[in-house]
């Protein structure tokens, strides 16, 4: 069998005539897609995607590799999946119970279970189904961010959520279990490539966030800085900014009062506060904890004025010069080099200032400087972009109809969605991924996928990766002779995707 | 017991000095091949059901349902001085080590981190970093590995690498749990090839080295029939993928060719049900059962190697003194660890102690910590591996070493 590929370099589509047709479509940004330097297609798609397939080389290939970019950072909602996939994901729970009455629900459940009289052992199992109940509709949402990842014509765009997710990481604990799927969708995707400011406002007032760090227990005379600090470690000016231990605990002061709503637990505001009282959804802010006193944070002033300052520091802290460096330094991590030239971080600091921090520019000043051309292929990758970028390489006809084991090989292989228990979020450094056990986990996922499509496919398709398709002659094109010689040597179609899975090539984007 | 005082730290460490010098450790690395493992028990362990003060009456006061009996009733705690007992789960596994003087208990153990949240103190103690730092990429085992150097044959025996592992020296890891995979022989030899060229060779070749000395260990531990016999021995009790069956693979792993090893538990979260009609059953003493069978199999497994080895059981934190209203208990502070080894200088509970009141517990909630992990671990590093005050420091910044005089 393995004889009857042909590993020359095909030519697919001309692409001269793709370089045409992209002219139209970027005449508003005044890029001519001539403009673009010509990169390598398939290293070109794996950076800026999930990972390559063919729909997506298909598309680059006609539309030209600018116009595609350009089409790219100006998404119109949420991609349109494939038929069968968009039905996967309407039928979820978490698509059908709005997360509150989730909540409630199971959290009644729960305690209902611990007032009732039955025996220890009785309540210990009906805990643990409840247990299990939050635990399927945790897998829901990281189902549904894989399907999306993988089937998603604005593979930017979920690689970004993803990315955006992972610098404001919410780990799933307790009620987040049921929350994730919204942090996903309502909270983070519309924001991805818009000002970074508005992405910010977008966790803060995000039930997600304020209950993962504590904000929600955060209280005038009860402050709790585990918010405020990360805000400015992680989230914005970063550390080694210059900001101090007052500068923690006074902005842990702003954001007094913002809270959330515990299902079926009534909110007392004292009537001098009602007026001040304000709710949408699950975030609450509740004057009555609020600390009205001026406070400074980062040499700024900010008085007592309950909302308006807690907007008023998201504006200041959002747009500050050291958030631009800081935001722009992992921009360049996840897109460039895990070290990213400094010449680089300038430029794109600078589209920052003149942008007002839209992140779809600052990614623009990247994705045009030479040092993102001369990165591509060389960043390794993390877990999660092996997985989905093995998936992609399913022909489109062939449906993934069960995620369990993408989601379960990405717990094993240590970057589970919505797992990472710090809230900085997974590194993103080859440092962190490519050691002696995670590379066995891949070789044996390769092995696993290899030998049965029916676990992520049913019915189970003859093969799961068509190795004879003009697009996997192509990928195979690009490996090294080495490489294709090996995969070569396979005895069967099976052990043939299995080398393809564990190929050196593949490892890096 | 809220009346007693408990054994003096200060005697403690008197008995320890003199009787103990010609063991196996001198502070000189030169000496012997030592071997530390730590188990870590994720989700906070009640550590007043294991070491039980059965002297202290407020310790029954405060437990109405979930106290282990005194060591005088049916059932009872097992009786190791005039105040602290064991959990009597343990009567078959542990209780011999501690009698054979190779298992020792540190109540009052923790951290100073005072946040009870799970993921902020396993995280704050696995960085072990001082009041000031904190760098998520830099565990005190990876610095410790560091510190070793070529003398470091460190590894996870998890299926991730754990917090404290991670940092700049890369450490492999390998789970135990369940049944070892290996990959066929033509398939590894094909991925060797296809690898030469690559950065990752060295890497791969570690995959497949590590995989194959674990496999090809327990090939021989099936052979010897010493699983089998394990298994038949517990009549059953012992799931083949449980604790026990993964312990004595990592007793045959680090006698054979690791020195510096970590596994964690999960489960020990117990807020409702932690025990049945007493505290001698239940969920809990389960869990105990388990835990205490998989470490007395290593002596027999380790041999003599389990002489220069010593095992330390830690947890995040202790939990509430007094029992909720669930037969359970909440997020507490200080804990009990354990410390185990052939030439551990067991057979008693160590470390700085405090009667047990109202006032000497932690917010009148739960116990106080007196012995911090890192001057403990500290202490035992620079014992066995004869680190210098710089290196320690290296390990742990800011700590002091504690000598418990326990190896």
């Amino acid at each position: 069998m393995s004889s009857q590929f042909r590993f020359a370099r095909r030519q697919f589509l001309q692409r001269s005539s793709a370089l045409t047709l992209g002219l139209l479509s970027c005449a508003r940004t005044g890029l001519a897609s001539t403009d673009y330097p010509r990169a390598d297609q398939l290293a070109f798609i794996n950076r800026l995607s999930w990972g390559v397939n063919a729909k997506t080389l298909a598309d680059v290939e006609r539309q030209g590799q600018a116009a595609w970019l350009e089409a790219q950072m100006h998404p119109k909602g949420e991609g349109t999946l494939p038929a069968a996939i968009e039905r996967q994901i309407a039928a979820m729970t978490i698509n059908k119970v709005p997360m509150s009455l989730l909540w409630y629900q199971l959290s009644e459940k729960l305690k209902s279970v611990q007032k009732s009289a039955g025996s220890p052992e009785q309540k210990a199992q009906e805990q643990q189904n409840i247990q299990k109940q939050f635990a399927a509709i945790s897998r829901e949402a990281a189902a549904q961010q894989m399907l999306y990842a993988i089937y998603s014509p604005n593979q930017l765009q979920e690689q970004l959520a993803w990315f955006w997710m992972n610098h404001f990481s919410v780990f799933q604990e307790g009620p987040l279990r049921v929350m994730m799927g919204d942090y996903y969708r309502r909270v983070i995707k519309p924001h991805v490539l818009g000002r970074f400011v508005d992405l910010f406002r977008a966790t803060v007032y995000s039930p997600q966030m304020l209950l993962y760090l504590n904000n929600a227990q955060n209280a005038k005379g009860h402050i709790n800085e585990n918010y405020g600090r990360e805000i400015m470690e992680l989230h914005t000016v970063g550390v080694g900014s210059g900001y101090t231990q007052a500068d923690v605990t006074n902005l842990a002061r702003v954001l007094t009062g913002l809270g959330v709503a515990i299902p079926g637990q009534p909110i007392r505001v004292p009537p001098q506060f009602e007026d001040a009282f304000w709710q949408d959804g699950l975030v609450v802010f509740n004057p009555a904890r609020h600390d009205s006193d001026p406070k400074t944070v980062f040499g700024h002033v900010f008085h007592g004025k309950g909302l308006d300052e807690i907007n008023q520091v998201i504006e200041f802290l959002g747009n500050h010069p050291a958030t631009a460096r800081h935001i722009s330094t992992q921009l360049a991590q996840f897109f460039v080099a895990e070290n990213p030239p400094k010449e680089l971080i300038d430029r794109m600091v600078d589209t920052w200032q003149k942008s007002h921090g839209e992140i779809a520019s600052v990614l623009r000043t990247l994705f045009y400087h030479r040092e993102f051309t001369h990165s591509l292929g060389k960043l390794f990758k993390d877990p999660l972009h092996y997985l989905i970028s093995a998936a992609r390489l399913l022909p489109d006809e062939v449906v993934i109809n069960h995620t369990d084991p993408l989601v379960n090989w990405s717990n094993l292989m240590g970057e589970a969605l919505y797992g990472r228990s710090t809230p900085d979020g997974y590194q993103l450094g080859a440092s962190h991924w490519n050691g002696s056990g995670q590379m066995a986990n891949r070789f044996e996922f390769a092995g696993f996928i290899a030998a049965r499509p029916g676990a992520l496919v049913q019915p189970p398709p003859k093969v799961l990766i068509d190795m004879n398709s003009p697009f996997i002659q192509e990928l195979l094109g690009s490996f090294s002779t080495q490489t294709r010689k090996i995969i070569e040597q396979a005895k069967n179609s099976r052990q043939t995707v299995s080398l393809l899975l564990s190929a050196p090539e593949f490892m890096w984007r | 017991m809220n009346r007693r005082q408990f054994l003096q730290t200060t005697i403690a460490s008197c008995i320890g000095l003199a009787a103990y010098n010609s063991r196996v450790w001198a502070a000189s690395p030169s000496n012997g091949n030592p071997r530390f493992l730590l188990i870590f028990l994720r989700g906070g362990y009640d550590s007043a059901n294991l070491l039980v003060p059965y002297s202290s009456d407020l310790y029954y006061q405060g437990r109405p349902n979930i106290a282990v009996p005194k060591p005088s009733e049916p059932n009872g705690a097992l009786e190791l001085n005039s105040d602290w007992a064991l959990h009597p789960s343990l009567k078959d596994t542990v209780l011999p080590l501690y009698q054979r003087q190779q298992a020792a208990f540190v109540p009052f153990a923790g951290t100073a981190d005072l946040s009870r949240s799970h993921f902020e103190t396993q995280d704050h103690i696995e960085l072990g970093q001082g009041a000031h730092t904190r760098d998520f990429n830099s565990g005190f085992l990876n610095r410790l590995a560091a510190v070793l150097h070529d003398r470091a044959r460190s590894i996870a025996f998890t299926n991730q690498l754990p917090l404290s592992m991670q940092g700049k020296v890369r450490i492999a890891n390998q789970p135990v749990v369940g049944k070892i995979q290996s990959m066929n022989e033509a398939q590894r030899q094909l991925l060797e090839q296809m690898y030469q060229h690559s950065s990752l060779a060295p890497t791969v070749r570690t995959a497949f080295t590590t995989q194959q000395q674990v496999t090809e260990d327990m090939a021989q531990m099936a052979s010897n029939g010493y699983v089998a016999e394990m298994i038949a021995a517990s009549r059953g009790a012992i799931n083949p993928s449980g604790f026990q069956a993964a312990a004595a693979k990592i007793g045959v792993l680090m006698r054979d060719h690791y020195n510096l090893g970590f596994m964690d538990l999960g489960g020990w979260d117990t807020h409702i049900n932690q025990t049945g009609v007493t505290g001698a059953e239940g969920q809990l003493a389960n869990k105990f059962a388990e835990l205490g069978a998989g470490l007395a199999v290593l002596p027999d497994t380790m041999g003599k190697a389990w002489n220069e080895t010593v095992v330390v059981v830690i947890s995040e934190f202790g939990r509430t003194f007094r029992e909720n209203g669930n037969r359970g208990t909440d997020h507490g502070h200080g804990s009990t660890y354990w410390v185990l080894g052939g030439g551990v200088h067991g057979g008693k509970i160590v470390g700085e102690q405090v009667a047990l009141s109202e006032k000497t517990l932690n917010q009148n909630r739960d116990w106080p910590v007196l012995t911090d992990y890192r001057g403990l671990l500290g202490g035992l590093f620079k014992r066995l591996w004869g680190l210098t005050p710089a290196e320690l420091q290296q390990v742990f910044p800011d700590a002091k070493p504690a000598d418990l005089q326990l190896v």
